[in-house]
């Protein structure tokens, strides 16, 4: 647990994917915000790991505890030049809101996540706020749904949207409350005067005001990240299983998962893709595997009998922790949650696997098999 | 079905059939079938009688969560409720059917692929041996083909001496469970003909209570197939096994009875020695493939476990 970097350090140029370019000049670069040691601490004093040892050495006849460990960082806004996040917020004669982005939510919550946004950012109720998605029309560029992108990238561009589109409403307001623009303020459904929040004017009055044939358009976008500071989400997952050393069958008893995605701007959505990743992990770990015939490079597993996904009975309890910080790059201090949940599930069951009967696995999926074929020789190396 | 012959299946559940024909899966040896004829709705084949004098008669469209959580079934066969439970998944079971069980297709990876004319659809080669057989594969008793049977419910019905009661155009035929299946030379996994049809399996009453364990062991908790199951039906008297039956299932091309272990331990009282010596017996003479060398002490592991839990 010590040997991790605390910048993160770089042989390229950045520019291209930091993996991806071959330099011989080193550079370290600060990250925008982490809290990986806190994930780290939280995941293990969650799961016990201090009691390590004495459950490992409690033997249950056959089976064999084991508690292990993984952590992982995930590399955010990975669109490059020339790509940008674009969205648009409009606010129309009646008071309500549309807003804009190019990206489809497929499950990722974006729909929620960036009304929250906007309606943060305007003042207004999310309910007030229609998300318009999935129209090349109405629509810009912006990135997919995967990579656990979304948010990171089309927040900043939501937020600067919404916050332009504040502002021409403002100005319409300033002279209806015999002030100036940057007098104004707006929340709760209300535009009202800094210095004097009794001089108040209803949001949807001000709108009425805007010309019902020309709707208010405030637009954002994020370009690629810059050269520095380095953005990335953090996490780390402690798993408790239960290897049974006569049949190989493994039994995961408890999962924590402690993540840094920044600020939680929905923490239910949040804790939500924390479950979907390690159910996904759980599948890479121990079920799930592409079997291609030897001799005729043909797919077999083309079925999801054959291509054993999780059931919910091969999914533990899980206890989820957010560790929320501040980050100024992103809308709201907002970092990704998503594909990057699923990362330190597979090592972290591969550590406990160790953990439990000192065996480790290089070669996932861990069927039964595998495990009975290693404890076979183990026995007789000694 | 005298009227259709080789064109037609029976279809009840469906959750093999309408796979194999999705699957579109044809050979010379196989064919995707013209015509279903549905028995879901003939009210015979969907009870579960009980007779003093014959034993259970088990419809074959009994549906399979309808086997485990049938009162009788519970209470005195035990087993088929505990094979029952532990196959597939809420929604398989609520459609799937105990003959649907018993006449289901091999799970071999290539059987179940078009682009592979295997043997059992046809075909020349065995594509298996040489291939992919970790999970689905025969240890034992195999031959041109080398898939291991996928029931769960045959090993337990075969545990209790159960009967297929087969309808032809001549009536009924009564075939032991045990030789209701046939071996991996054969293209299909069953002795019905062309025209028959699995109407029922009779369980015989036990004559004493007896101690009746289904153990499975899969890649995953649920939705899967058996890679070893283990079915056993033992009658006791203080502490003596009086008639012991041990059924494997997932690692031969039938239903696999272990006769050696029986006769080591029948008329004995169990220790670990017995139960260690009867367990390696179980499946002796195994010839693993390649890769499913692991089977062998996975099911004398699961051998092992179930005369524990009679052991006094």
């Amino acid at each position: 647990m010590k040997n991790y970097a605390t910048d993160c350090s770089i042989s390229a140029e950045f520019g291209a994917y930091p993996d991806a370019a071959v330099s011989h000049k080193e550079t370290k670069i600060p990250y925008s915000s982490k809290n990986l040691d806190e994930c780290m601490k939280l995941a293990t004093e969650a799961i016990g790991w201090k009691n390590r040892s004495a459950k490992r050495s409690t033997r249950h006849g056959t089976k064999r505890r084991g508690i292990g460990m993984a952590s992982y960082l995930v590399f955010q806004g990975i669109g490059l030049m020339p790509y940008a996040a674009n969205a648009d917020v409009d606010i129309n004669h009646d008071g309500t809101v549309a807003l804009r982005v190019g990206v489809v939510d497929i499950g990722g919550g974006q729909q929620t996540i960036f009304s929250m946004i906007a309606a943060e950012e305007l003042g207004v109720s999310a309910d007030d706020v229609t998300v318009v998605y999935g129209d090349t029309q109405g629509t810009r560029y912006g990135p997919s749904c995967h990579a656990s992108r979304a948010t990171p990238e089309l927040g900043p561009a939501v937020l600067q949207a919404a916050a332009e589109a504040r502002q021409k409403l403002f100005e319409i307001a300033a002279p209806l409350l015999k002030t100036g623009v940057e007098e104004l303020r707006s929340q709760n459904g209300k535009i009202y005067l800094a210095s004097d929040p009794s001089k108040v004017m209803p949001f949807r009055e001000v709108c009425n005001k805007i010309d019902p044939d020309h709707p208010i358009r405030g637009s954002g976008s994020r370009a690629p990240n810059p050269n520095a500071p380095m953005f990335s989400t953090f996490g780390a997952q402690a798993v408790e299983l239960e290897v049974d050393t006569e049949t190989g069958l493994v039994d995961i008893l408890k999962i924590t998962a402690a993540h840094d995605f920044g600020k939680a701007i929905n923490p239910k959505l949040c804790v939500s893709q924390i479950y979907g990743g390690i159910g996904f992990g759980i599948g890479f770990a121990l079920s799930e595997e592409g079997i291609y015939d030897p001799r005729t490079g043909k797919l077999l597993s083309t079925n999801l009998h054959h291509y054993k996904m999780p059931t919910s009975l091969d999914v533990p309890a899980i206890h989820a922790i957010l560790t929320e910080d501040e980050d100024p790059y992103f809308a709201y201090s907002a970092k990704g949650a998503g594909e990057n949940t699923n990362a330190p599930t597979p090592p972290a069951i591969r550590n406990a696997i160790y953990d439990a009967i000192g065996i480790w696995f290089n070669d996932l999926p861990i069927t039964p098999d595998k495990i009975i074929n290693a404890l076979n020789a183990k026995k007789k190396k000694r | 079905m005298e009227k259709w012959g080789n064109e037609a299946r029976v279809i009840a559940g469906g959750t093999d059939l309408l796979g194999l024909m999705k699957d579109r899966l044809e050979g010379p040896r196989l064919r995707t079938p013209q015509v279903l004829i549905n028995v879901k709705r003939i009210a015979e084949m969907k009870r579960i009688d009980p007779d003093d004098e014959l034993g259970l008669r088990i419809g074959a469209a009994v549906t399979l969560n309808q086997l485990g959580a049938s009162d009788i079934i519970r209470k005195r066969f035990s087993i088929l409720s505990q094979a029952a439970r532990q196959i597939g998944t809420t929604q398989i079971r609520n459609m799937g059917t105990v003959g649907g069980n018993l006449c289901q297709r091999p799970q071999c990876m290539y059987f179940r692929h078009p682009d592979f004319l295997c043997y059992k659809k046809g075909g020349r080669t065995c594509y298996a041996v040489s291939g992919e057989h970790r999970f689905d594969h025969s240890v034992i008793n195999y031959g041109k083909c080398v898939v291991a049977h996928p029931s769960d419910l045959a090993p337990a019905f075969i545990a209790l001496k159960a009967s297929a009661i087969i309808a032809t155009s001549n009536g009924e035929r009564q075939v032991p469970l045990q030789d209701f299946f046939q071996g991996p030379n054969d293209y299909t996994e069953t002795v019905l003909k062309a025209g028959e049809l699995l109407v029922a399996v009779r369980v015989p009453n036990e004559r004493s209570k007896t101690n009746q364990l289904f153990l499975k062991h899969q890649v995953r908790h649920a939705s899967d197939f058996a890679l070893a199951s283990v079915a056993m039906v033992a009658a006791m008297s203080e502490g003596i096994v009086q008639d012991i039956r041990i059924v494997m299932g997932g690692i031969a091309p039938f239903p696999y009875v272990a006769p050696k272990t029986a006769e080591i331990i029948n008329g004995k009282s169990l220790d670990s020695k017995l139960i260690s010596r009867a367990a390696a017996a179980s499946i002796d003479g195994a010839r693993p493939l390649p890769r499913n060398g692991y089977k062998i002490d996975l099911a004398k592991a699961m051998v092992k476990r179930a005369l524990e839990s009679i052991r006094k």
